[in-house]
Formats: structure tokens, sequence, C-alpha cells
């Protein structure tokens, strides 16, 4: 079955007023005009579950039954719960397994290695900057339009190619003001990122999140800032996974909302 | 109950929010009224629950629907899996149905659009209700029910094949040369959460 047809079947199933559906016209259009008749009969078919399936009558008591939940549910005491038997059989294992893990940790063998803080190399986090910028500047078109966190991590997860990055895309939560407009997959120098796209007022933000491992980048190294070409980005190890992630912004302010 | 309890505040905004959307689905899902009362019932129960224990979902909306399928799942496994699949019986009722109107209008009449959604095996008629009733694209439905994007169009196909079907009983012959229906047939699948 190709992949056109495909898109198609998923392109007609789109809620009526769907952004995406203008680019079901531009497929419809070149086709003959029995066939085009055929796929427009199943649009509006899809338009009629649209507008009919909601239509069901709603109890007219069903809110206040569900508001008179919480007084029914009144949680039972732990010691009710777990019942006597076993809450005394609880406290003996606890009494058992207290001094034994005390005495274990105890003599546990000290290390005096301190955790190493880990700098990215001035080459390296030059070289994410500038294929961040130059892609930033290129304004890639997003594959998916939304700024809804979960509809895009859902839609580039289906973006990615198997090879593209040994883990999932993940669109993280801002910590300040910014609205997200959607994301996409695009080249990163050698490799492939998984982009998104933010915004407050005029400005505009580039978030990838990429493999550094073929860059040579280690996990865990600290958070770098490097200016290039007058923008300001950020760089950071992913803590989820061993991914890199790179922030564009031409403020300062800008980079402080992920890390 | 404390009226004040920002949990129970929480809780009623629940209510108000999203009762309507879940009973409407739960209708649609089981056919029966009192099976949708008590599919929502069992939802904002399992609700408060979490609420007690101070978990929040982080998008409320998706996590209601997911617990409210997985009742059904529960209801239909408990009950039998053909419980709300449509005998020929009642297809056969569909035939008497003294409509005048053409198979496509005829799904804008509730009755004949519920009986019609019955005869849908529960997987499809579940995936069918997730992009057309809560509002998933095929995409998201697929992320959800963790089954590729290939397997849901294939179940909307069957569905929309199988409604046509059970419409043409009504109305006359199915158009044989719908464009969906160059898709192969999907067999049906248990329904075991």
């Amino acid at each position: 079955m190709s992949e056109s047809f495909e898109q198609l079947r998923e392109l007609i199933s789109l809620r009526p007023g769907d952004s995406r559906r203008a680019e079901l016209d531009s497929r419809l259009a070149p086709m003959t005009g029995e066939e085009r008749a055929r796929w427009l009969q199943v649009m509006k078919e899809t338009d009629i579950f649209y507008d009919s399936l909601p239509q069901v009558e709603i109890p007219a008591d069903l809110q206040a039954k569900l508001l008179e939940i919480p007084q029914k549910q009144e949680a039972p005491a732990i010691a009710g719960r777990i019942g006597p038997r076993r809450l005394r059989l609880y406290a003996a294992c606890l009494l058992i397994l207290l001094p034994i893990a005390g005495y274990a940790l105890w003599n546990m063998p000290r290390s005096d290695t301190q955790p190493v803080s880990l700098a990215l190399a001035a080459d390296k986090a030059a070289e994410v900057a500038n294929l961040a910028v130059e892609s930033h500047e290129a304004k890639l078109p997003l594959a998916v339009t939304s700024n809804d966190r979960a509809a895009v991590e859902a839609a580039l997860q289906g973006e990615m190619k198997p090879n593209d990055m040994p883990f999932p895309a993940i669109v993280p939560a801002p910590k300040t003001a910014l609205t997200l407009e959607g994301g996409g997959v695009c080249r990163f120098g050698s490799m492939r990122a998984v982009f998104t796209r933010w915004s407050a007022g005029s400005k505009t933000y580039t978030l990838y999140q990429f493999d550094g491992k073929p860059l040579d980048i280690k996990p865990g190294f600290n958070k770098t800032i490097v200016s290039a070409k007058g923008y300001k980005v950020s760089i950071w190890p992913g803590y989820e996974n061993p991914c890199t992630w790179a922030l564009v912004s031409s403020d300062r302010a800008g980079l402080e909302a992920f890390d | 109950m404390d009226q004040s309890d920002p949990r129970y505040v929480q809780y009623q905004e629940w209510v108000r929010a999203y009762s309507g959307e879940l009973y409407r689905f739960a209708y649609r899902l089981s056919g029966r009224r009192e099976s949708a009362e008590d599919l929502v019932q069992e939802t904002f129960v399992e609700a408060w629950r979490s609420l007690e224990k101070n978990k929040q979902p982080e998008y409320p909306r998706a996590w209601f629907f997911q617990i409210l399928r997985f009742r059904y799942a529960h209801l239909i496994r408990d009950t039998g899996h053909h419980l709300r699949t449509t005998h020929s019986a009642e297809i056969l009722d569909l035939q008497s149905s003294p409509t005048g109107e053409a198979p496509l209008e005829a799904l804008a009449n509730q009755e004949i659009l519920q009986k019609a959604l019955d005869t849908l095996a529960p997987r499809i008629r579940e995936t069918f209700l997730m992009v057309f009733l809560e509002g998933n694209t095929c995409r998201e439905t697929a992320d959800v029910l963790k089954v590729p994007l290939g397997t849901v169009l294939s179940r909307l196909d069957r569905a929309r094949q199988l409604l046509r079907a059970a419409l043409a009983k009504t109305m006359g012959p199915p158009s044989a040369s719908h464009p969906t229906a160059r898709v192969a047939a999907v067999p049906e699948e248990p329904f075991n959460e």
C-alpha cells in the first residue's frame, strides 16, 4: 500500500476545521472526477461522525451523583486495611532488618572520590552552537504545528526514523512563559536531531535534542552557554537519557527556559 | 468531606469539565445508559482515590479517558466478549426501520448510528470513538494504544465498512467501489487489557 494512500487515509479522518485539511484538498485535486467524488464522500462521512457521535443526552443528575463520590469514599484506617496480624508481622520484620541495615551502612567502605565536574570542551560547544544557529536561521518547516506538548511529542515520535536517535523524542515543559509552536526532525551536521520551536512575544527559540555521541560529547557535562552569530546557545546534557540539548536564543533570558 | 479541601475543589472542577464527554464516550462504547453511568462513576471513583493520594495527572482529560477505557475493558472481560456486539436479529431490526434517508445521511439518525456502532468489535469501536468522539488524531490514537499507525487506519477503515454495511441493510446495497474498501479487512481482535 503506497505511503500517499496511507497519508490520505489519515488526513481524511481529521476533524472539520483542522488546518491540515487544506493538504487534503491539494491531494484530491489531481484525482479523476469519480475517484475524487468517492474521497469527498468519505470526508462527508467523517464530518457526520464528528457531528453525530457527541449527540447523546446526559442524565440530569449525573454531576450530582459524581459529586457525592468523595463523601462515600471514606478511607479506612491503615491498620484496618492491612489487618492487625499482618501489621505485627511487618513491625517484627522491621525490628530485625533495621539493625542489619544499620550495621551494613556503618561498615560500608567509604569512597574518597568526589563527583567529577565535566566541562564541555570549547571546540565541541562551538561546533554544536554553530550547527544549532545555522539550523535556527534556516527556519525549517515544522512537521507538526501545535502548542500541545504531548501531541507534538507523539507526532515527533512518528516522524523519527529508527536510526535517528537511540532515545525517544521529548518535549520538555518550559520554566518560563514560552509558547510551543511545533516541531520536526532535521539534519544536525552528520546527525539527525529533533527540534521544537518556541516563542515569547516576537522572540523565537529553537530547542534541539540529539545524540552527542558522534560528536564525542560525554554525558553529564556542565551546562554551557556560548555565543554564535549574535545568538546565545545553551547546551546541557539529558537527564532522562544520554541525549544532548541545545537551545538557540536571541536573549539571555530565554536561556533559563529549559535545562 | 470538607468542601474547601483543595482536593475536593479540584475534583469538582473535573466533574464539571469532563463528566459530560466521558458519559457520551461511555454510552457510545457500551451502548447502554446504565453501563455508561456505571463506567463514568467508576472512573471518577478512581480519580478521587488518586487525588486522595495527592496524585494529579499532567493531562487530566487524556487520563480520564484512559481510566474509562480501562474500566470498559474490565467490564467486557467480566461480562463476556460479545456484550455489545449486535446479534444478527438486531441488524435485521434495522432492515425494518422505515426511514427514507440515503445511507450517509442515515448516520445522523441517532438510533441507527448506535445500532450500527454495536455491530463493531470492541477493539474497532474503541479506536473509532477515540478518533471521532474523543478527538485524537490517528497518530495520537496509535500512540495511546501502543499500536502502529497502520493498525489504527485499518481499524477505522474496517469501522467505516461495517457501518456502511449495517446501514446498507437498512437502505440498500453498499458501495463496493469505496476508496477505503481497498484496504483488506482486519480480523476481529480480542479485547484483553
